[in-house]
């Protein structure tokens, strides 16, 4: 099938509309009717045409899947995410479910003495 | 007294052999309990080299976690004060850390403390204060002291990669209440290794009931992306995806996992570039999309996905099941379309869940002529074909109609040529009532072909294939053309669907037209479809060529007759109609009809003549007199005279009418 590919000067459109890359239509026309309440067609006609060839590029929720398939998946930051949501819980978690019923000070003995010195200097 | 002192003096000697013996061995322990026999003022040329090996059996023995070990070092090293200083700085300090757990395991709360005191400051501050106030208070902390500790293990693993362990271990057991829920789950993925931790969760949904196991699937799930972002770096993503489809698909889909499987679909979509030849990178995204397609906004990405690539002859069946699994969930015409497409490339039958969504496909405006110019026009004759030999006369046709809206010239082309293989399937189907004896045409096949087929030949699987089927139905169909038996009663309401907007298309589909047609009226109507959609005088002329140039014999002569008729007392239109076919260098029967023609048309018409036409008229006579006299010689004149004589050839007398015209241009 014939594919649309951007142009190599194309700026993204989620950049100009000021938000992260979304599949959420509702979001980017929130962010496009707010650049124009920044950038009024009357005040500033260029900075208007940016932001309407922004939103065209966007608003059919195909163009919106293909653009959003363009944008590079940051994957140190989905993992400080994940680590962000979750170690902390399942350090808890672990630290009170284990079968063996370990209380607190053996657990944190077992724990302390498996780390090298330079973990907690 | 002197046997004393040579006695004591031998012993001591003995003692350094050993010590030399430990020594060259590199046994740390005997080389250690050697050294403490010697006297103080002995020991210190033997401590440094005592002193590495006791630093490096300490720490072997303090992470191999072999505490009675480390209590043996520990034991002998407060014999001797001075050991330990011998050691670099960071040595030192690691085995300061190692004796320090020694006597905490021990319970040696004061030989802790003093470790602990001289580690000093190199501790970051939260582990000094929880592992003080565990010794200080002899390993009976506090309550109100017991959260320090803990936070202190939760902080130092928080910097760390959660890693499961590798080794197999005892799963934890199932909750039993919805409060019990996470904290299973997140010990379980905590300390499971991922298959362990796969194989649990899948059984724990399996046995418990519905209000436990919707939360399982729902944070197993979201546990999983972490696993999927590891191996996402080795490209081994398969598993985990696989995991958070199945979840997903079986929590039904809900709003809370919206978001973990777009990003797990996002993660799974690199891997597909623009030719696809192997399974392996996708069979990640192969997983998930069936599921994403439960989700309205995750829809549109998958007709993006999906269409844009080419699909190789390894990954065309997997993608097929794919979109199967998708079809149960989205009605979309782009993959519907891609489906038929992908049936055709991998030489298989078109599977029956693709007919059906076909039949509620055709019943939605604006669906298939949209998907359908989406697709290059290789592609379109695929699809097209595919429909044609999957789906019966009737559906193709309704599919043919829903995609014929509004498409560009292209489209349309491809879209006749599904009609004709319609028309012609139909054509047999309704000629003979039994099914197509397909043995005839594969023997005239094999003939064709010129060599015999092994005996191993699968006949019988080839006789029985429906798209085989298809094809000896429309080479039948083409034959009954050729005969030029009249369309059957059952197929014209067929043609008649489709006539207005197939015979525009070629001449081919004209001359097509003109043999269907059941009485003269019916021709005329078909001519008239023909040239009023070809307005310009310029087509007509082109049709007429290409109709005898390809020995449409029917389309050449109605069209002949059409322009004889329209032009006979039409100067202009035959002037643009003849010089047409000068410029194109039409065939010289084409110049001449059209000259005559014209030169008939202007006699016959009134009024003044534009330029145009006057050129055209001497363009005719230069081709009608000018050159070939043989078409009108003049009377009474020989062709060679007898006694020409030699001298200066005389002006050639023109007519009265080229005189006036050549006035009237200069």
């Amino acid at each position: 099938m014939k594919s649309d590919t951007p142009h190599d000067n194309d700026v993204c459109p989620f950049e100009e509309l000021g938000i992260a890359s979304t599949l959420d239509g509702a979001v980017v026309k929130r962010a496009y009717l707010a650049a124009v309440r920044a950038h009024p067609p009357h005040l500033d006609p260029e900075g208007f045409k940016r932001i309407r060839s922004a939103f065209e590029r966007l608003k059919k929720p195909q163009d919106l899947a293909r653009r959003w398939l363009e944008q590079p998946v940051d994957l140190a930051n989905e993992r400080h995410r994940w680590t962000e949501r979750f170690a902390q819980p399942i350090a808890a978690a672990e630290l009170h479910c284990d079968e063996s019923s370990l209380s607190i000070v053996e657990r944190f003995v077992d724990f302390g003495r498996q780390l090298s010195l330079d973990k907690v200097v | 007294m002197g046997r004393k002192e040579s006695k004591g003096h031998k012993q001591a000697q003995r003692v350094i052999d050993e010590l030399n013996r430990a020594l060259e061995k590199g046994d740390g322990k005997l080389a250690l309990d050697r050294f403490l026999v010697l006297s103080d003022e002995t020991r210190a040329s033997w401590r440094a080299p005592i002193a590495s090996l006791v630093g490096e059996g300490l720490e072997k023995d303090f992470r191999a976690q072999r505490w009675s070990d480390v209590m043996f070092w520990a034991a002998r090293i407060r014999r001797d004060a001075l050991l330990l200083d011998e050691l670099d700085e960071r040595r030192r300090l690691s085995a300061r850390w190692a004796l320090l757990w020694g006597s905490i395991s021990s319970r040696q709360w004061v030989e802790a403390s003093r470790h602990l005191d001289l580690l000093g400051r190199t501790l970051a501050a939260p582990w000094k204060e929880a592992i003080e106030t565990l010794v200080l208070s002899e390993g009976r902390v506090a309550p109100e002291d017991m959260p320090s500790l803990e936070a202190v293990v939760s902080l130092t693993k928080l910097g760390q990669k959660p890693a499961r362990r590798s080794t197999p271990k005892k799963a934890p057991a199932s909750p039993a209440s919805s409060e019990e829920v996470r904290p299973a789950m997140l010990v379980a993925y905590r300390t499971l290794p991922w298959p362990q931790f796969v194989e649990t969760i899948s059984q724990w949904t399996r046995v418990l009931e519905p209000s436990l196991a919707q939360p399982i699937r729902i944070l197993a799930a979201e546990l999983a992306v972490e696993q999927l972002l590891t191996e996402k770096r080795r490209r081994n993503a398969t598993d985990p995806a696989l995991f958070i489809a199945t979840m997903t698909d079986q929590a039904g889909a809900p709003l809370e996992l919206e978001n973990t499987l777009s990003l797990a679909l996002r993660l799974s979509t690199d891997s597909v570039d623009d030719e696809n030849h192997e399974l392996a990178p996708i069979a990640p995204l192969l997983a998930i999309a069936p599921v994403a397609a439960r989700y309205e906004r995750l829809q549109p990405i998958l007709a993006v996905l999906f269409c844009g690539p080419v699909w190789c002859c390894e990954t065309t069946i997997p993608v097929i099941a794919m979109l199967e699994a998708i079809a149960r969930h989205l009605r979309s015409a782009d993959l519907t379309l891609l489906g038929f497409l992908l049936v055709k490339v991998a030489e298989t039958s078109v599977p029956p869940w693709l007919i059906a969504k076909l039949e509620e496909l055709v019943r939605m405006p604006g669906e298939l002529d949209r998907a359908i110019v989406g697709f290059e026009s290789e592609e379109i004759r695929m699809v097209i074909d595919s429909v044609c030999e999957g789906a019966s006369p009737e559906l193709a046709a309704d599919a043919i109609d829903a995609m014929w809206q509004d498409v560009p010239a292209k489209v349309s082309r491809e879209l006749n040529l599904g009609l004709v293989r319609v028309l012609l399937d139909a054509r047999a189907r309704a000629t003979r009532n039994t099914p197509v004896d397909a043995g005839p045409l594969m023997a005239a096949l094999v003939k064709a072909i010129g060599r015999p087929l092994p005996d191993s030949f699968p006949w019988q699987r080839v006789l029985e294939d429906p798209s085989f089927g298809s094809m000896a139905r429309v080479i039948s169909g083409a034959a009954l053309e050729q005969r030029g038996e009249p369309l059957p009663d059952s197929v014209r309401p067929l043609w008649h669907r489709f006539m207005r907007r197939a015979v525009p298309e070629c001449v081919e589909m004209l001359d097509r037209g003109l043999a269907y047609a059941a009485s003269e009226e019916e021709r005329e109507e078909v001519l008239s479809v023909f040239v009023t959609a070809n307005m310009r005088p310029t087509h007509w002329v082109g049709a007429w060529d290409e109709a005898r140039r390809h020995k449409l014999a029917r389309s050449a002569k109605a069209l002949e007759g059409w322009i004889m008729n329209e032009w006979a007392h039409d100067a202009a239109a035959a002037g643009k109609g003849f010089m047409h076919a000068v410029q194109q260098a039409f065939p010289k029967a084409i110049r001449i009809k059209l000259a005559n023609l014209l030169l008939s048309a202007v006699e016959k018409g009134k009024g003044a003549l534009g330029s145009e036409v006057a050129e055209a008229m001497i363009m005719a006579r230069v081709l009608l007199f000018g050159r070939d006299k043989k078409i009108q010689p003049k009377p009474n004149r020989p062709k060679y005279p007898a006694n020409k004589k030699p001298g200066k050839p005389k002006a050639k007398k023109q007519n009265r009418a080229d005189q006036q015209l050549l006035l009237g241009l200069s």
